[in-house]
């Protein structure tokens, strides 16, 4: 029963977080750094109370976090205006460059003095510097689009993160990979979102209520993000392009399906902040270092093609806010992979976003 | 489509198992859980113009991926499974609890009462009187048990010849949309018969012996505990319900579980208690409905897996040597079920009959066929109180609901037809 336990635990702080983040009853503290901080506690760092490596029955529950999650996140990508797709394409493109090519420079520069990290663990914490999302790109002139855009830009900003993590992630579990195996894992990939794309969008329309379309959603993301695991095949990056595909080819019942899966958005997420903290590692010191680095060289990265096209739109205004709950998707993604090169990276991430978070939250606040 | 959705399912997770592509296992338990949801589902269906209810269907899944025929479903995978047979047992008494409803009841008191009370003492007399006689013959796997364990089967024998589901029974007047005197009286005598024999199990499981204490003092507080316990949970249900309004169903699933955890601490019946909580709430609060959908939409998930993996676990060579003690139980259940119904019928109608007490005699016996729902649940928990022959009892009564699915649902349905209080649907 002892596993049991641990799931209700997660249930109610997942019920009781949705709830403080809905009624907003705690104004002085953010809640996902509670929920951080509470994670961190009962996990192998603190209590010791929720350990993966122990708790046979907890994967369910972090296999349909991750893979719900990611879902989600492609889910709310539905090109509404197409007219606005290439532009904003262009401008993604020009962001997501310009921050990982300063994030790379960066990282290589500094830790050939500082020697903390291997060149795979580079590549990967500048992939993470360089995901800026959600960016608020507010166009004065053209108040009609700005939502849109921003919207978009968001979540480009998104796809390219997660088709790099596609075509990266059999790298980065197994190094030894020859040409052949890692075109295998590449159709594989292809495979499986065409495949599931397709019986999802089937199922969904068929779905006469809810239930049924509760048991099929879960269903498919708790099957075939272990089926990915199990191959070695990248879950996120497969869910989430299978939320994208079903988002744009559902049509009309596409508010109905939004309307469910709404209502399930706060638990996952929360649950997902409190699984990941428990991965934390704070017992090393070049954690602390990597995540002091990681901090200034993620605003640089930021701030430098924030500045550039706000130049470039000298007429407009452009915002940037903290990296949100996909990042902790593909985080917890990595982290179950188990290898300790990657999650030496994540956990100074972790701790450096609950800084850019805190500042985050300080300033908003004290505009109001 | 959905075919071809099985054909893949099965074909990916055999080759997962088959080549042992999982040796963590979490991760065998995570795809056998996303497997068995989809495919069982999926299953249910494509066999939905069967006219089967889904929970027999979910079973027969299991049957053909369980060890006796496809054999691709892991023994230990299972075993981490079985948690799930006490949330099913309070689920179900949930909603039997929740199906009581007092007002109407009352209105029909008189003929409920006696038709309850002739099916009562007549099915318990013939079935106990059968096992105490037959024994062994009647039950194969009590074979060498002393005298006073075969009388303790024999009285759980006798009351779950009783028993009898009104799930089943909802579910097909919903199907027909069948509405009348006939339809009203059989739900109610079902349920109440279905709140009685709930009231009288935990009695039982104490006289027998089962949790050690025969004091009838120590009984009747446990009772009183139970009821009390199933009261403070409906009230706290009623309270939580308008904060956690989207959360009701994952706060059910969390009440269950604190439910389970008291039960074993303070000795507190878990189907008391939870059938005095679906209880409560229909009858004294205002938020039945609510309650009632939440609870639905648990059962939903749960059923689907408790379901498939009781079709796994059902050890079928059991079923070779009792095949004809499930049938001759069930033949003699369904004949003194109608002796009962005409002696209440004619004790309630002195002169001629109506057509609605000649359609009483005619087809209400029908109305008591299934098994599914309480007698699963009461197996379960003679699973764990008789860990001896527990299992194979266990078989037994998933053979007789597996039987009385296939058989009771149709010919109900049929009796609804032919009173015409229920249409067949287009």
């Amino acid at each position: 029963m002892r596993n049991l336990y641990i799931i209700i635990t997660i249930l109610i702080i997942s019920i009781i977080g949705t709830l403080i983040f809905r009624k907003k009853w705690i104004e002085f503290i953010p809640i996902e750094i509670i929920i951080i901080a509470i994670g961190y506690f009962i996990g192998p760092g603190g209590l010791n109370f929720l350990n993966k490596y122990e708790n046979v029955q907890i994967e369910p529950i972090i296999i349909l976090l991750i893979g719900a999650t990611a879902f989600l996140t492609g889910f709310k990508f539905k090109f509404n205006d197409r007219r606005i797709i290439k532009p904003v394409f262009k401008l993604t493109t020009f962001f997501f460059l310009v921050s990982f090519l300063i994030s790379f420079l960066l990282f290589f520069g500094i830790n050939s003095f500082l020697n903390l990290l291997n060149f795979r663990q580079i590549i990967i914490i500048a992939v993470f510097s360089s995901s800026i999302f959600p960016v608020h790109f507010i166009l004065h002139k053209k108040k009609t689009y700005s939502s849109i855009i921003n919207n978009y830009l968001s979540h480009f900003s998104l796809i390219f993160i997660f088709l790099i993590l596609l075509f990266i992630f059999p790298l980065l579990i197994d190094d030894t990979l020859i040409f052949t195996q890692y075109i295998n894992y590449i159709l594989f990939t292809l495979a499986d979102i065409i495949i599931f794309s397709i019986f999802m969008l089937y199922f969904t329309k068929k779905s006469r209520d809810n239930k049924d379309f509760f048991t099929i959603f879960i269903g498919i993301v708790i099957f075939n993000t272990a089926l990915c695991y199990i191959f070695n095949i990248n879950p996120i990056s497969i869910m989430f392009f299978i939320g994208i595909i079903l988002s744009n080819t559902i049509g009309k019942e596409y508010r109905k399906v939004e309307k469910h899966i709404l209502n399930i958005e706060h638990p996952l997420f929360i649950g997902l902040l409190l699984i990941t903290a428990s991965f934390l590692i704070l017992n090393n010191l070049n954690i602390y270092y990597i995540s002091a680095t990681y901090f200034f060289i993620h605003i640089a990265a930021v701030v430098i093609p924030l500045v550039i096209l706000h130049k470039k739109f000298d007429k407009g205004h452009i915002n940037s806010t903290p990296q949100t709950g996909a990042i902790y998707t593909i985080i917890l993604c990595l982290m179950l992979l188990g290898s300790k090169d990657i999650n030496t990276v994540l956990s100074p991430i972790i701790i450096a976003n609950i800084l850019i978070y805190i500042i985050y939250y300080i300033m908003e606040r004290s505009k109001i | 489509m959905r075919i071809v959705f099985i054909a893949f399912l099965l074909v990916v997770f055999y080759l997962s198992d088959a080549f042992q592509w999982v040796n963590n296992p979490g991760m065998q338990l995570t795809i056998f859980i996303g497997f068995m949801l989809l495919s069982s589902f999926t299953f249910s269906n494509i066999l939905k113009k069967t006219n089967l209810p889904k929970i027999t269907l979910y079973t027969i899944f299991g049957i053909l991926i369980g060890p006796y025929v496809l054999n691709i479903s892991p023994e230990s995978i299972v075993t981490n499974l079985r948690f799930i047979d006490q949330f099913t047992l309070i689920v179900i008494a949930f909603m039997a609890g929740s199906e009581l409803e007092l007002k109407f009841i009352k209105s029909k008191i008189k003929e409920i009462v006696s038709i309850t009370f002739f099916q009562i003492i007549f099915v318990f007399s013939v079935i106990f009187a059968l096992t105490m006689i037959f024994n062994s013959k009647l039950l194969p796997f009590i074979s060498g048990y002393s005298k006073d364990m075969i009388f303790k089967i024999a009285v759980i024998m006798g009351f779950l010849g009783i028993v009898k589901s009104p799930l089943t029974t909802i579910a097909v007047i919903d199907e027909t949309k069948a509405k009348g005197p006939f339809t009203e009286l059989l739900l109610g005598i079902v349920i109440f018969k279905d709140v009685t024999m709930l009231l009288l199990f935990p009695v039982i499981f104490m006289i027998i012996g089962t949790s050690g204490n025969d004091s009838p003092v120590l009984i009747l507080i446990e009772i009183v505990i139970s009821i009390g316990a199933g009261v403070l949970i409906g009230f706290i249900i009623k309270f939580s319900n308008r904060i956690l309004k989207d959360f009701q169903s994952l706060f059910l699933f969390i009440i269950s579980f604190i439910v389970i955890e008291l039960s074993g601490v303070y000795h507190i019946d878990l189907l008391l208690t939870a059938i005095v909580t679906g209880f409560y709430i229909r009858n004294f609060t205002d938020i039945s409905n609510e309650f009632s959908l939440s609870i639905k939409n648990l059962a939903f998930f749960v059923f689907i897996i408790f379901f498939t993996i009781n079709g796994i676990t059902l050890n079928l060579s059991i079923l070779k040597y009792c095949t004809l003690s499930v049938f001759v139980i069930l033949i003699l259940r369904s004949i003194f079920n109608q002796v009962g119904i005409y002696i209440g019928v004619k004790l309630n109608n002195r002169g001629e009959l109506s057509k609605y007490d000649s359609n009483l005699i005619k087809y209400a016996w029908t109305a008591f066929i299934n098994k599914s729902g309480l007698s699963i649940a009461i197996a379960i928990l003679v699973e764990q109180y008789f860990p001896s022959f527990g299992t194979e009892f266990r078989t037994f009564i998933i053979a007789m609901v597996i039987v009385t699915d296939f058989i009771g649902p149709p010919l109900f349905k049929w009796a609804i037809i032919k009173t015409g209080e229920g249409k067949i649907e287009s």
